[in-house]
């Protein structure tokens, strides 16, 4: 997705240095991108979403000597190494696990409501629990269109879907996040 | 309950809301009718604001510039690494097997528990990757003759050995010839009294029964008339280094 620079404009120089495998390089790939990897893991109900993280960088260090391409191109590259071995994981496990509930994040306390910081906790419970219980295939769209920032052309080549099928999940899934928002008191 | 966007009807057609989520996406300005989803969209982003994770040893060990990144090899723009992993774990299983195969072997040559044929081609082996010696048995003439600077002490200035003095607890040390403090009065064999005369003091010299394998007392034999060969051995047998061939 155009726009999104988590580099400051010097992906080019940070690639290259990486790839001659300045330690000043590859720590700023990581820097940049693993907090937002992690937050996908764990939307995703990751069992070890930080050591995945490390999991899925050790595959992109390992290979970035072979990546050609801008920012765009390599977080698409990261979010796909990072959704494979999601996929690894819950296969590894068997069955996904349960994150909290609607219901359950409503009951989250918050000792005094006016609380910004409190408010805006129960929103992200909120939030998380909202896309636990997205479909599967609209979960993955809607997290790697807003976290991983990727267009849909990037989710539809990272997941094997077409782009109309992305763009269906996408519209199917947001729909739905909005009509549990206007149905429901939601503390955003 | 789970979320499901299945019936478009009660919203915003669908082109409109297309352009919705672009803008929502994007983090755009959007209608105020959907600063709610505007905000969904903020927080789930907000998902990835917190710190990176503490890097495992091995990412680590990658990060520091410790552990090497492959190469680039042809021109394909990425190669899955799972598509090796297959391949190159068999290789490494069967090297692993091998090698270890290899190890017990020497293990046992290097222990002494292998034939002398086996042995001789493990201390080989051995020797041709391995400085170290295992123990040839055709030593040198001058064995032993010749001291090292460490063992005299020259090199440390302690007091060490010149070579020449041995030890009164040393195996062996009557039997030396300088050894002047141990050194018998008579020399062995010297005492007038013969081995066959100590061979009759001990039980079997007087126990007909104790009679060699191979002889029968009266001198004959089966077939074994060389008194100069063990008992029970063929004469010629023996091989040069002296060593007994087995009889077949």
């Amino acid at each position: 997705m155009a726009g999104v620079d988590r580099f400051d404009g010097e992906f080019a120089a940070v690639l290259e240095a990486a790839q001659s495998g300045a330690p000043w390089a590859l720590e700023r790939m990581f820097a940049a991108l693993a907090p937002v990897v992690t937050g996908y893991l764990r939307s995703q109900g990751a069992q070890e979403p930080e050591d995945l993280t490390s999991e899925v960088f050790v595959a992109v260090l390992r290979n970035v000597v072979r990546f050609t391409g801008d920012e765009a191109g390599f977080r698409s590259w990261v979010f796909t190494i990072a959704h494979r071995r999601l996929l690894d994981e819950r296969r590894a496990h068997g069955r996904r696990p349960l994150l909290t509930g609607l219901d359950d994040a409503y009951r989250v306390p918050a000792p005094n409501e006016v609380e910004t910081e409190a408010a805006r906790h129960l929103g992200t419970e909120w939030v998380r629990a909202a896309c636990d219980r997205l479909a599967p295939d609209q979960r993955d769209v809607l997290l790697l269109r807003l976290l991983g920032s990727l267009t849909v052309e990037e989710v539809a080549a990272a997941l094997g879907k077409s782009a109309g099928a992305v763009k269906a999940l996408q519209r199917r899934g947001f729909r739905a996040i909005a009509r549990a928002m206007a149905q429901e008191e939601v503390p955003l | 309950m789970t979320l499901r966007g299945d019936d478009d009807g009660d919203m915003t057609p669908t082109l409109e809301f297309d352009d919705l989520i672009d803008a929502v996406v994007k983090g755009d300005p959007v209608p105020e009718a959907h600063i709610a989803l505007a905000t969904f969209a903020q927080r789930v982003r907000a998902l990835g604001d917190g710190p990176a994770p503490t890097p495992t040893p091995e990412l680590a060990a990658l990060l520091a510039g410790r552990s090497g990144l492959e190469r680039p090899q042809g021109n394909g723009r990425l190669a899955p690494a799972a598509r090796r992993r297959g391949p190159l774990r068999r290789v490494v299983r069967l090297g692993l097997g091998a090698s270890l195969a290899a190890a017990g072997v020497a293990g046992a040559g290097a222990a002494g528990m292998l034939p002398a044929a086996a042995n001789n081609a493990v201390r080989g082996a051995i020797d041709a990757v391995s400085p170290v010696d295992i123990g040839r048995q055709d030593h040198p003439a001058n064995h032993g003759s010749v001291i090292s600077t460490d063992a005299k002490g020259d090199s440390d200035g302690e007091p060490g050995v010149d070579g020449r003095a041995v030890a009164e607890s040393a195996p062996g040390a009557a039997h030396r010839a300088d050894g002047a403090p141990a050194k018998p009065d008579t020399p062995p064999g010297e005492t007038g009294v013969t081995g066959q005369d100590r061979a009759a003091e001990t039980p079997a010299g007087t126990d007909p029964s104790a009679t060699a394998p191979g002889r029968n007392g009266n001198g004959s034999t089966n077939g074994n008339d060389d008194p100069g060969s063990p008992p029970g051995q063929q004469p010629g047998s023996a091989r040069p280094d002296g060593r007994a061939v087995a009889g077949g």
